[in-house]
C-alpha cells in the first residue's frame, strides 16, 4: 500500500516541480501590464492666482475633496466666512514631492488674494494641488488596474478582505482542506456549490488558468496555491490578490484592483476610504455585476450591510460602528469615464498622437507611465457647457435642422502654446470623430491676416493705413475661366485702408492685395505662422480656397498672438516613469518664424476686427476693455464658419458646420463668433496688452487718404503704428475730391524718398512703370512675370 | 486524498531544499518589479507636424543627455545683478559656477509676484547644482504664471545656453528682450547671451 502511493507520488513529484517552474516564471518574470496613467495641468495656487471661488471648489470637487465642517483629514475641504481651508493630498510631481498641507485660501474678486498656512498662519508663495487624472491607456485585453504596494493598502480593506474571503489565510498552506471539505459537502449534499477557495487559490484561478470549474482544474489550482504560498509571502500574495481581483466594468474597460475600483467608485485615494467603503468593494468580489452600486445599489446595499455585519460578529469593528456604517448611503460617485477616451475624449486623442511618435504602444499599455499633460480641466468644462447650449440656440435661430451642426474648438496659451482644451464635436465627453484634430476644411477668410502680414513686411508698400482699391477684380488665367471674387455684401467699397479691408474682410480688396505680393509669398508666410502642407499658390488661396483642421489653424493663431514666436503646440509636458523616475521632458520652445513689427501691426488691425469690423459682437458679448483681437471666417455657401481669436491668455479656434459638408447657414460671425464668445466670457480673459516692438514708431495720419493729418484741413487725425522709418511722408490734400478715385499706392512710403506728387496719375490710377511701387521689393519683379498679377494690373 | 496531498507536499519541500535552481523565498512579488526605462526614438504614423515639440530630437530631452553639463558653462553671461549699470561694467563673463543674484524688479521694470520669484530662487540654485534639466522644468512652470517676464525668459535663455541648446537661447534672449521694455540691463545680458550662443564653439 505504501509502495503503491510512492509510485503513485513520484510522478505527482515531478508534475508539481513542473508547476513550481511555471509559477515562479509566470509570478516573477510576469510584470504587471500597468497602464499609463494620464493627468491634467495641476492648479497653482498663490496669491495673485486668476482663479475664483467658482473655480477653485470645480477643482477640489473633480479630485474627489470632500466637503466637511472641520478639514482635519487629507482630501477634505471647508468654506469659513470668505476662507476656504483646504488639507490637500501629498503628490509626487516630475520635479519633486508636494507635501500635504493644511491651508487657509482667501479668494477675493475672481482671484486668489491669499495662501497661508492654516496651523500657523504664515504665507505661502506658492502650491500645487495634485493633478487630475484624466485617463489612462490600458492594453487590449481592457484591464486597467493602479497598482497598489502592500503598505499602501489600508490595514482595515485587509482585515476585511480576510474575514469575508479566507478567514484561515494567515493560517493555512495555500489551501485550506477544512473548507475544501466543507464545499464538498454542500456540493454533494445540498447539490449547492459553494466556493471553499482561498485567497491564494483565488489568485492562481485569476492569474494562471481558464475559468474551467472542473475537477482537474482544481486540484491543479489547489497544487499552485500550495506552491505559491511555500514560495511567496502572504503580505505579497495578499498585494497580488488585490491588485488583481476584479471588481467592476466601464464599457469595455475592466476595473482590476482596489486601487483602480475606489478611484473608480469613489473618486478618492484608497487611503482616504472609510469602513462602509471598504465593505462595498470586498462585497464586490463575489459577484460584481450583481452588485454594482450604480446599477443595482439595492443589492450593493444589502450585501455592504452582511459584509458589516460579519465585520462585528467577528470582532473586526464594533457593533456601534458597524451600526453607523449601515446607515450610510452608498456615497458612490457620478460615473466619471476615466478609460480610454476618458471624460476628454478629444483631448486624450491628441495626448496619444503625441506619445505614439516617443513610445512604443506596449511601453504606453504596460510600463506604468505618468504622463502629465496641459488640459485645464475649468477651461475644458466651460467650453464644453456653453458650446452645446449656443448650437442649439442658432439651430432654433436660424431654422436650421436639428443636432446638424458640429463643432471643433481648441484653447491654447498663446506664449507657450500649451493646449489647454479641446472640442472634438458638439457632444461633449463623446470619442467620436474628432473634428479639432481630423476635420480639414476650407478655412476662408481666417487666411487673410497672412495675406496682410506678407504685405506689412513690406513697409516700403504697406502699413495699416494704406489705400486700398475694394473695387470688383476679375483674374484670368491663361486657359481657365475667369473669376471674379466678389464681397460678401455683394458690393464694392472703393477706397478703403487696408486695416479697415481687413476689418470688414473684404474679398476684393484682398485679393488684390494678394495677388500684387504674390500667392507664393503667402504661402511662406502661412509656412512661417505654421502650416504644415504645400498648397498650390493659385489666387482662390487668398480668400481661404485652403484646407486645414483646426489644431493647424490654431498653431498660426498662436504665432501671431505671441508677437511672432512660434511655439509647436503641446498637450505633454512630462512623462515619468515607475518608482517616480522621471523619463522625458517636452520642453518649451519657441522660434521667431515672422518678424515682431508687422505682427504688431497685423495685431492691430484684428483688433479692428473686433472694434469696428466683423466681430463688433464681441463689444457686446464681452467688456470692451479686453482688446481682443480675432478674425472671422466664412466659406462658400455658408458651408464652415469660423472664428480665431486671442487675449492675452487664450488663443481660442472655434469652428462651426456641418460633417456633411453641406451649408450650414452660419457665418463667421453669425456662427463661431457667438460659440467663441460664449466659451470665453466665463473664463474671464485678461486684456490683451500687446507689445510694442522698438521697431514700430506713430505718426498722426489723416484716416481718409493715409496720409500725414494734415490740421490746416480741420477735423482729426488718427494716431497708427508705423515701422520706424515709414510713416506717411506727405500730408493730407485738403480737397478730397479726388480721393474717391482708387489709388492703392497712397499712403504708402519709401524710406527717405519724397517723390512729390508724381507717383500717381490723374486719373487716381497706380503708375506701375515708375518707382511708386517700391522697386527694391523683393517680390516686385515676380509680380510682372506670374501672368496673373499682369493682368491683374491690366484691369486698373 | 489528503495522506496524497501531504506525501507530495513532502516531496515537493525536499524539492524545494534539494534544488538549486529554486529561488529563494524572499524575492518579492512581482508587483514591485517595474519595467525599465522606456526608450524613446520611434517613428510613428503621426501625420501632424505641427504637435509636438518640432525640434524634439534637437531640444527633447532624456535625462541621461539633460545632465551632460556642456563645454560653454564657464561661458556663461551673469545675469544683472541689483543694478544694472554697475552690472555691465563689471560684466566679464564670469565662471558658470557662480550664481547670479536676482535683478531687483525695479531694475527689470518688471514686478514680479512671489510665486513666480519663488521659483526663479529654485531654479537658480537648481542651475547651481548642476541640475540643468530641473532649472529649466522650473523656469518653464514660472512662465506659465508670468509669461510675461522678461527675467524668467532671461534666466530660462541662460540655463538653454549652458546646456548648449544655443539656438533657443538666442530665442528665449529675445523674447525677454521684447519684454523688457526700459530695462537696459537686462537687454544687454540677453544681447551677451546671443552673441556667446552665436560665436563659434
Amino acid at each position: 500500500m505504501l509502495i503503491l502511493l510512492f509510485i503513485a507520488a513520484v510522478p505527482l513529484g515531478t508534475y508539481m516541480m513542473q508547476l513550481s517552474d511555471e509559477i515562479t516564471t509566470s509570478f516573477e518574470g510576469r510584470r504587471w501590464a500597468v497602464p499609463a496613467r494620464v493627468y491634467s495641468r495641476s492648479m497653482e495656487l498663490y496669491a495673485g492666482a486668476p482663479v475664483s471661488r467658482e473655480r477653485l471648489v470645480s477643482e477640489l470637487e473633480y479630485l474627489g475633496y470632500r466637503k466637511v465642517s472641520q478639514p482635519d483629514t487629507t482630501g477634505t475641504w471647508a468654506m469659513n466666512g470668505g476662507r476656504l481651508l483646504l488639507r490637500s493630498r501629498p503628490f509626487i510631481f516630475w520635479d519633486g514631492a508636494e507635501p500635504e498641507q493644511s491651508l487657509d485660501i482667501r479668494v477675493a474678486n475672481g482671484e486668489i488674494s491669499s495662501v497661508m498656512d492654516h496651523a500657523s498662519g504664515k504665507e505661502i508663495d506658492l502650491v500645487r494641488l495634485e493633478p487630475l487624472e484624466i485617463g489612462s491607456i490600458y492594453p487590449r485585453d481592457n484591464e486597467d488596474r493602479v497598482i497598489l504596494a502592500p503598505d499602501d493598502i489600508p490595514e482595515m480593506l485587509k482585515k476585511t478582505l480576510i474575514t469575508i474571503e479566507d478567514r484561515s489565510y494567515y493560517d493555512h498552506f495555500g489551501i485550506d482542506p477544512r473548507g475544501i471539505t466543507r464545499a464538498a459537502v454542500s456540493t454533494l449534499v445540498k447539490g449547492r456549490r459553494e466556493g471553499g477557495s482561498t485567497i491564494t487559490q483565488q489568485l492562481v484561478k485569476n492569474y494562471f488558468l481558464t475559468p474551467r470549474r472542473d475537477l482537474k482544474r482544481k486540484s491543479k489550482e489547489a497544487l499552485m496555491a500550495i506552491i505559491l504560498d511555500a514560495k511567496y509571502e502572504k503580505e505579497d500574495i495578499l498585494a497580488a490578490y488585490a491588485n488583481e481581483i476584479y471588481l467592476g466594468q466601464d464599457g469595455n474597460r475592466e476595473i482590476h484592483g482596489f486601487g483602480l475600483a475606489s478611484e473608480f467608485f469613489f473618486g478618492v485615494p484608497i487611503a482616504e476610504l472609510e469602513i462602509d467603503q471598504i465593505a462595498l468593494m470586498v462585497g464586490l468580489i463575489k459577484a460584481p455585476s450583481t452588485y454594482n452600486p450604480r446599477r443595482n445599489p439595492k443589492n450593493a446595499l444589502k450585501r455592504r450591510n452582511l459584509v458589516l455585519d460579519v465585520l462585528a460578529q467577528q470582532g473586526v469593528i464594533s457593533e456601534g460602528a458597524a451600526g453607523v456604517a449601515k446607515g450610510k448611503p452608498l456615497g458612490v460617485v457620478k460615473k466619471k469615464p476615466t478609460g480610454q477616451g476618458g471624460r476628454y475624449p478629444a483631448f486624450m486623442d491628441l495626448v496619444k498622437r503625441q506619445l505614439r511618435r516617443d513610445y512604443q504602444p506596449e511601453d504606453l499599455t504596460s510600463e506604468g507611465l505618468r504622463i502629465f499633460t496641459t488640459l485645464d480641466p475649468w477651461v475644458q468644462k466651460t467650453a464644453e457647457n456653453n458650446v452645446l447650449k449656443r448650437l442649439q440656440q442658432l439651430e432654433k435661430q436660424k431654422g436650421l435642422p436639428k443636432g446638424k451642426l458640429e463643432v471643433a474648438s481648441i484653447i491654447v496659451t498663446p506664449q507657450d502654446g500649451e493646449v489647454l482644451a479641446v472640442i472634438g464635436g458638439r457632444k461633449a465627453g463623446y470619442a467620436g470623430f474628432n473634428r479639432a484634430l481630423d476635420a480639414t476644411r476650407q478655412i476662408g477668410s481666417l487666411v487673410k491676416p497672412a495675406v496682410y502680414l506678407t504685405a506689412l513686411q513690406d513697409p516700403g508698400s504697406y502699413a495699416l493705413s494704406t489705400i486700398l482699391d475694394d473695387s470688383k477684380v476679375v483674374l484670368r488665367n491663361r486657359g481657365s475661366k475667369s473669376w471674379s471674387p466678389s464681397n460678401y455684401d455683394h458690393k464694392d467699397h472703393g477706397n478703403v485702408p487696408l486695416e479697415m479691408a481687413l476689418a470688414k474682410s473684404y474679398n476684393q480688396a484682398t485679393v488684390r492685395l494678394g495677388m500684387d505680393v504674390g500667392v507664393d509669398r503667402v504661402v511662406k508666410t502661412l509656412h512661417a505662422l505654421g502650416m504644415s502642407s504645400e498648397p498650390d499658390p493659385l489666387p482662390s488661396l487668398l480668400l481661404g480656397a485652403v484646407n486645414m483642421t483646426p489644431l493647424e489653424v490654431t498653431q498660426l493663431y498662436q504665432t501671431i498672438a505671441s508677437g511672432g514666436y512660434r511655439s509647436p503646440l503641446r498637450a505633454i509636458r512630462e512623462v515619468m516613469g515607475p518608482e517616480d523616475k522621471a523619463l522625458k521632458r517636452y520642453p518649451l520652445t519657441i522660434k521667431r518664424t515672422v518678424p515682431a513689427g508687422p505682427v504688431y501691426l497685423l495685431s492691430r488691425a484684428m483688433q479692428s476686427v473686433v472694434t469696428r469690423g466683423t466681430s463688433r459682437y464681441l463689444l457686446s458679448a464681452l467688456p470692451k476693455s479686453l482688446n481682443l483681437a480675432g478674425k472671422t471666417g466664412t466659406t462658400d455657401n455658408l458651408r464652415d464658419s469660423w472664428f480665431a481669436g486671442f487675449s492675452s491668455d487664450y488663443v481660442t479656434v472655434v469652428w462651426v458646420g456641418r460633417d456633411d459638408n453641406k451649408p450650414a447657414g452660419l457665418s463667421g460671425s453669425s456662427g463661431a463668433l457667438r460659440v467663441w464668445a460664449d466659451m470665453m466670457k466665463p473664463l474671464m480673459p485678461s486684456p490683451l496688452d500687446l507689445v510694442v516692438p522698438g521697431t514700430i514708431e506713430t505718426a498722426m495720419v489723416d484716416p481718409g487718404s493715409g496720409m500725414l493729418f494734415n490740421p490746416v484741413c480741420g477735423g482729426n487725425g488718427v494716431e497708427k503704428p508705423f515701422l520706424r522709418g515709414y510713416t506717411p511722408y506727405e500730408d493730407a490734400y485738403c480737397d478730397s475730391d479726388y480721393l474717391l478715385a482708387p489709388d492703392p499706392s497712397r499712403g504708402a512710403s519709401r524710406q527717405g524718398e519724397r517723390p512729390g506728387r508724381g507717383y500717381r496719375d490723374n486719373d487716381g490710377h497706380p503708375d506701375f512703370n515708375g518707382d511708386s511701387w517700391d522697386n527694391k521689393k523683393p517680390g516686385s519683379s515676380k509680380k510682372s512675370n506670374d501672368g496673373l498679377g499682369g493682368f491683374l494690373r491690366s484691369i486698373f | 486524498m489528503k495522506i496524497l496531498i501531504v506525501l507530495a507536499l513532502l516531496l515537493f519541500v525536499i524539492q524545494l531544499t534539494g534544488c538549486t535552481n529554486s529561488t529563494p523565498r524572499v524575492k518579492p512579488a512581482p508587483v514591485y518589479q517595474h519595467g525599465e526605462r522606456v526608450g524613446g526614438g520611434s517613428t510613428s504614423a503621426l501625420e501632424m507636424p505641427e504637435i509636438g515639440t518640432e525640434e524634439g530630437g534637437e531640444y527633447g530631452e532624456e535625462q541621461g543627455e539633460e545632465y551632460r553639463v556642456s563645454e560653454l558653462d564657464s561661458e556663461v553671461p551673469q545675469a544683472p545683478t541689483e543694478s544694472p549699470v554697475t552690472d555691465l561694467s563689471s560684466n566679464s563673463l564670469r565662471g558658470g559656477g557662480e550664481q547670479v543674484a536676482y535683478a531687483g524688479s525695479a531694475g527689470t521694470g518688471a514686478s514680479m509676484g512671489k510665486a513666480a520669484k519663488s521659483l526663479l530662487d529654485k531654479a537658480e540654485s537648481q542651475q547651481q547644482a548642476g541640475d540643468l534639466s530641473g532649472a529649466a522644468s522650473t523656469l518653464e512652470r514660472a512662465v506659465r504664471i508670468e509669461p510675461r517676464n522678461p527675467l524668467l525668459w532671461n534666466r530660462l535663455a541662460n540655463v538653454r545656453l549652458q546646456q548648449g541648446h544655443s539656438d533657443l537661447a538666442v530665442e528665449f534672449a529675445s523674447k525677454s528682450s521684447e519684454f523688457a521694455g526700459s530695462d537696459e540691463g537686462l537687454k544687454q545680458n540677453n544681447f551677451q547671451i546671443i552673441d556667446m550662443a552665436n560665436s563659434p564653439r
